[in-house]
């Protein structure tokens, strides 16, 4: 909305040309960035005694004692945190008529939606296995993603031009692979979904999810600066994207909501993000990497995800409900490295330097292609 | 084509009815009122269905005969599946039948499996479909199985297509818990009757009436000393008679043999034994039972009084004769031997949809009017199978011949429990339905019939409308038909619903030691028999959770079998090897069952044996839970042989577990070396002072100390000094958040307070 108005302002009065300054992507993204974290900071502390004296904690089955060895009774729903801080911040500093602007934000409220559904139904049954059937969440997860599809795919309401909207791109090559035509709308919801999944597996440790999601979207603000910028795209051979821009604003609200969350979420935690948070930031990251038509880029800056999908789905659906064996030790992959002997913050902090990694590893295919 | 019409096709049925049944007197009463089959030139014509095993089949012919009885001129056809009972049971009756494909709805989802029944089940239509317009009954009554659904769905079919003209359709429901044919009939028919009040909640209530099992008019009619001139037996001799189901019931079957030796030992007891025609590649019943019998080398005398049939067209003159009988605890077998006051052992056919059986059996003999044994598990060839203890069957027959007044006791309460107007009740309303038929020529008829009102009222009442009080809970009833199968019984807290008896509900109940209240509540003999049952199952899941079971209720019977299963090596089936599967019992199924053996604390030879063949299994959580089981197991004075030496092959096996890349398995064998070894395993643990993984390093710390403890380590100094090499930087911490350690003491300290005063 300060976008809105600022521009409203330096083209009606002419003192105020200074505040073009407000019109660089640049700058909005480190102002969105900076709210994002601000509106954390400042509302955290309040949302997590709010949450913990209505009795939103995790796992309070247990009414006795507390195991001091435990983080049982920890507040749960801190995703709501991440989600009104991304509201606050995109709203402040996004173009809101772009259509790039408008997707995410379709995204944003629809998993959190669902999201904060799931996970006022554990709070209010105090059963962690009350929430929405995994077979709901993806249901739910689908719907999004054929709803986005159809969108992405009509030339009338896609954001991004009609011949290119169904190509499909890949790191590491300049050109289009293939045209999918309208088979491209089920891929797109085959993104959404095991990508909204993946992130919602990895949340399980104090910080785990969080900061891979944090640098996912960080390489995602990059590829949008590039992409929607004719010049850098064509020197960088990248198809141009008009207004894909807007993106890296909403990039950086998102990193600067996830930092804030951290601050609360670190080792041990003062609050949990619960599927109101997991849900929204896998559904982001899915919209985003459709948006820029950078889906396989996530297999490398969100490796750490796709590992832990692969690992619960090898795990579960081919060694538990059908070998009756187990394959890796426990799943996701986090536990498994619990089980082997390796304390919680150690693996925590092992997984943000393979994310770290791996986002640096994805952001060099912006020039080896 | 397929059908085969019987040669009697226009033969009157053998009359098989003794005319001294009391009933008959009434029946030509009701026979006034049945409407009369001459509409032109088209005899009435009822179609019968039912089958794939003979419980649907005895219900059918049973009403088929009362039809016929009343009214000679109806034509009864049967339509039933190839090659199942119904085939030969129907002609040998003297009723023509029509053999249609059919085909069981598949369990599980195999894709194959259910195209097959698909296609088979269309044809099959399609053959109803030709029979129904060819033959134009009148009325249709099917007494479920799969066999009928064929039928059902032809007339469906040409109902909705109105071309089904005035036919009528009449289900019948023998079980408690309707079969899935039944469920589904329940839409089509027209009225549905049902033999237990418990089982009207599956059907719409407005066509639904409880009508009663049809038990056949012979049943009871012959006096016992007929029968037993009759069947030569002598009048003062004690006659033990038992049979399976109608395609024979091995487990019945070798029991009975088994139990020969103990009943024929007492010079007045006679065995009749009908053994079923059951001749698959699993089981001859033939061959098997000879084969048993021949080994036993009874002398002349004693076989003498043996009498082996592999079936028996005369049930009614068998019962008659007979003092007790041993047999399934079939709705119909129940009911016939209760309106016969014969005493029962009886059976139960295990893991029957709702488990049925077991409940008749349970509710029979929670009214003393029978003795239940539920069939134990074994293996044999590879394959889990169910069997009866012989010698325990002898001592209990003999137990309630013994008895005189015990015997006439259970005669009686079973005389009580069941009333016979079943069959009338349920041909009553096949009139009834026929008479109301709108374009029925009877039906102007019957409007101002001068017989219809002369009709027995009880017979008016019980059928006529759906009354749920008027049949079982009726007062003028002996006892209440409706109860003996009640699986589900709401009003009494202390017999929980089968599905609380569901095998995962039972471990999650079980996880945290006996619950013995609970034990109590259902019976152990049952919860026992229900682990069998998930022992026995096809499904690896409930396999499963059954060999949990069987460790948590510290079931010790199940030792044997639970090593059996370890020791099969049946491979498991291609697709799932290729994805690292291995043998039909799957990794997660041996692991438990070494855990639950672990738990029964039993350690002996076999023990032994099967623990060490399985240090070399091939899933790593099995070689783990081995290694650990023999640290639980194998502390005692037994680990040391003849010489006071330590077991050295286990040892030896142990000590092969340490070169394993998982740490998981190192950790165990480690643990279990410690407990069961002496000094000189300390060698053995040196390597491990610095190994990458800190759990595998607390583990020989652990050893060590277990050693320490049992005084096995005679240079402590040498230890001590060795200690210091140990590498104790770990990855691993336990969190402790001091906040909660207060909390916890403020509230132990109120609780406290409360408890003082």
């Amino acid at each position: 909305m300060i976008y809105h108005l600022v521009t409203y302002l330096f083209d009606t009065v002419d003192a105020l040309s200074f505040l073009r300054l407000f019109q660089y992507l640049s700058f909005r993204a480190i102002c969105a960035a900076l709210t994002g974290f601000g509106v954390t900071l400042l509302f955290g502390q309040r949302i997590i005694r709010l949450l913990y004296v209505n009795h939103v904690r995790d796992n309070p089955r247990s009414h006795g004692a507390l195991s001091s060895a435990s983080k049982a009774g920890t507040p749960l729903m801190g995703g709501l945190l991440i989600v009104a801080a991304i509201f606050a911040s995109v709203l402040l500093w996004s173009d809101l008529f772009n259509r790039f602007t408008l997707v995410f934000l379709c995204a944003l409220i629809w998993f959190s939606l669902f999201g904060f559904i799931d996970d006022y139904r554990k709070v209010r049954h105090r059963d962690s296995d009350r929430g929405l059937s995994q077979a709901t969440k993806l249901f739910f997860q689908a719907v999004f993603g054929l709803g986005f599809g159809l969108v992405f795919l009509l030339p009338g309401l896609s954001p991004v031009s009609a011949e290119i909207a169904s190509e499909l791109y890949l790191p590491f090559v300049k050109d289009p692979v293939l045209d999918l035509g309208w088979w491209y709308l089920p891929f797109i919801a085959f993104v959404i979904v095991a990508i909204a999944n993946a992130v919602n597996f990895a949340d399980g440790l104090d910080g785990l999810s969080i900061v891979p999601v944090s640098f996912t979207v960080v390489v995602y603000g990059v590829f949008a600066y590039v992409i929607g910028n004719a010049i850098y795209s064509g020197y960088l051979q990248f198809t141009f994207l008009p207004g894909s821009g807007e993106l890296t604003v909403i990039c950086a609200g998102v990193f600067g909501a996830c930092m804030g969350f951290l601050w609360y979420n670190a080792y041990p935690a003062q609050v949990f993000m619960g599927d109101v948070g997991a849900l929204p930031l896998g559904g982001i990251v899915g919209t985003l990497a459709v948006l820029l038509k950078q889906e396989f880029l996530f297999v490398i800056t969100g490796g750490i995800f796709v590992a832990m999908a692969f690992s619960v789905l090898v795990q579960e659906k081919i060694g538990i409900k059908w070998l009756g064996r187990r394959i890796f030790y426990m799943a996701p992959l986090h536990h498994a490295f619990q089980y082997r002997g390796l304390a919680e913050t150690k693996v925590v902090i092992r997984f943000w330097i393979i994310a770290g990694i791996l986002a640096i590893i994805g952001l060099s295919t912006l020039k080896i292609r | 084509m397929s059908q085969i019409t019987s040669k009697q096709d226009a033969e009157r049925p053998p009359d098989e009815v003794n005319p001294e049944v009391t009933a008959q007197t009434r029946k030509t009463e009701v026979a006034a009122a049945t409407p009369k089959a001459e509409t032109g030139s088209r005899p009435l014509t009822y179609l019968f269905t039912g089958g794939g095993t003979g419980g649907h089949v005895y219900p059918g012919l049973a009403i088929a005969d009362e039809v016929r009885n009343r009214n000679p001129e109806a034509r009864i056809v049967y339509v039933g599946a190839r090659g199942r009972m119904e085939a030969s049971l129907v002609p040998k009756r003297g009723y023509p039948i029509h053999l249609v494909h059919a085909r069981g709805l598949p369990s599980g989802r195999r894709p194959f499996a259910l195209l097959r029944f698909a296609i088979s089940t269309g044809f099959g239509v399609l053959q109803s479909l030709f029979h129904l317009l060819r033959r134009r009954p009148r009325m249709i009554v099917a007494t479920g199985g799969y066999a009928s659904s064929p039928v059902l769905l032809a007339h469906w079919i040409l109902k909705s297509l109105r071309l089904s003209g005035a036919c009528r359709c009449f289900v019948h429901e023998q079980n408690v818990v309707p079969g899935k044919v039944n469920r589904l009939a329940g839409r089509i028919a027209d009225r549905i009757g049902v033999s237990f009040e418990a089982s009207l909640r599956y059907f719409p209530p407005e066509k639904t009436t409880w009508a009663g099992y049809p038990v056949r008019r012979e049943i009871g009619a012959i006096s016992r000393d007929a029968a037993r001139v009759s069947q030569g037996l002598p009048a003062d001799a004690k006659v033990v008679f038992a049979f399976g189901a109608s395609s024979g019931a091995r487990s019945i079957n070798r029991a009975v043999v088994d139990a020969l030796p103990g009943l024929l030992s007492r010079p007045d007891i006679h065995v009749i034994h009908v053994i079923g025609q059951t001749r698959s590649p699993d089981y001859d019943a033939e061959a098997d039972t000879r084969n048993r019998l021949e080994r036993l080398e009874l002398d002349d005398e004693r076989l003498s009084r043996y009498h082996q049939s592999d079936y028996s067209h005369e049930i009614e003159t068998l019962y008659a004769a007979s003092d007790l009988v041993i047999g399934r605890a079939s709705a119909g077998v129940v009911t016939e031997i209760g309106i016969c006051g014969i005493p029962s052992i009886l059976v139960p056919l295990p893991y029957a949809p709702g488990d049925h059986q077991a409940m008749n059996a349970r509710t029979l003999e929670s009214r003393g009017a029978a003795r239940v044994v539920y069939e134990s598990i074994s293996v044999e060839d590879g394959q889990t199978i169910g069997e009866v203890d012989g010698a325990r069957l002898a001592r209990l027959v003999l137990e309630i011949l013994d008895d005189p007044s015990g015997h006439a006791a259970m005669s009686s309460r079973a005389r009580e429990t069941f009333d016979r107007g079943g069959l009338d009740r349920i041909v009553d309303q096949l009139d009834q339905m026929l008479a109301d038929s709108p374009d029925s020529p009877a039906h102007a008829d019957s409007l101002d019939h001068p017989d219809h009102s002369d009709r027995p009222a009880d017979h008016v009442r019980s059928n006529g409308q759906p009354d749920r009080q008027g049949g079982p809970g009726d007062p003028g009833n002996p006892g209440n038909p409706g109860d003996p199968g009640n699986p589900v019984n709401p009003g009494n807290p202390d017999r929980p619903p089968v599905s609380a008896l569901s095998p995962f509900a039972l471990v999650r109940r079980f996880a945290e030691g006996r619950d013995e209240a609970f034990i109590e509540s259902v019976g152990e003999d049952y919860l026992k028999y229900r682990v069998d049952g998930f022992l026995k199952d096809g499904r690896w899941p409930i396999r499963n959770e059954g060999v949990k079971l069987a460790g948590l209720l510290g079931y010790h019977d199940r030792l044997p079998f639970l090593l059996a299963l370890l020791r099969d090596r049946t491979p498991a089936p291609f697709f799932q090897r290729l994805l690292g599967g291995d043998y039909r019992q799957v990794g997660f199924i041996r692991r438990n069952a070494v855990t639950a053996i672990g738990r029964l604390g039993v350690y002996d030879a076999p023990v032994r044996a099967v623990l060490l063949d399985l240090l070399a299994d091939p899933y790593y959580e099995v070689r783990s839970a081995a290694a650990l089981a023999f640290a639980d197991l194998a502390q005692g004075p037994e680990t040391v042989d003849a010489d006071g030496e330590r077991d050295a092959a286990v040892l030896n096996g142990l000590s092969g577990l340490l070169r394993e890349s998982s740490f998981e398995i190192r950790s165990a064998a480690i643990c279990a070396l410690g407990r069961m070894g002496d000094g000189t395993v300390t060698e053995w643990l040196r390597p491990f002072y610095q190994d990458p993984n800190g759990k595998v390093r607390q583990a020989v710390i652990d050893a060590l100390a277990d050693l320490v403890g049992r005084r096995m380590i005679v240079d402590l100094d040498g230890l001590r000094e060795e200690l210091d090499g140990i590498l104790v930087t770990s990855n691993h911490f336990d969190p402790d958040f001091p906040i909660k350690r207060t909390l916890n003491r403020l509230t132990g300290m109120i609780r406290q307070q409360q408890e003082n005063s």
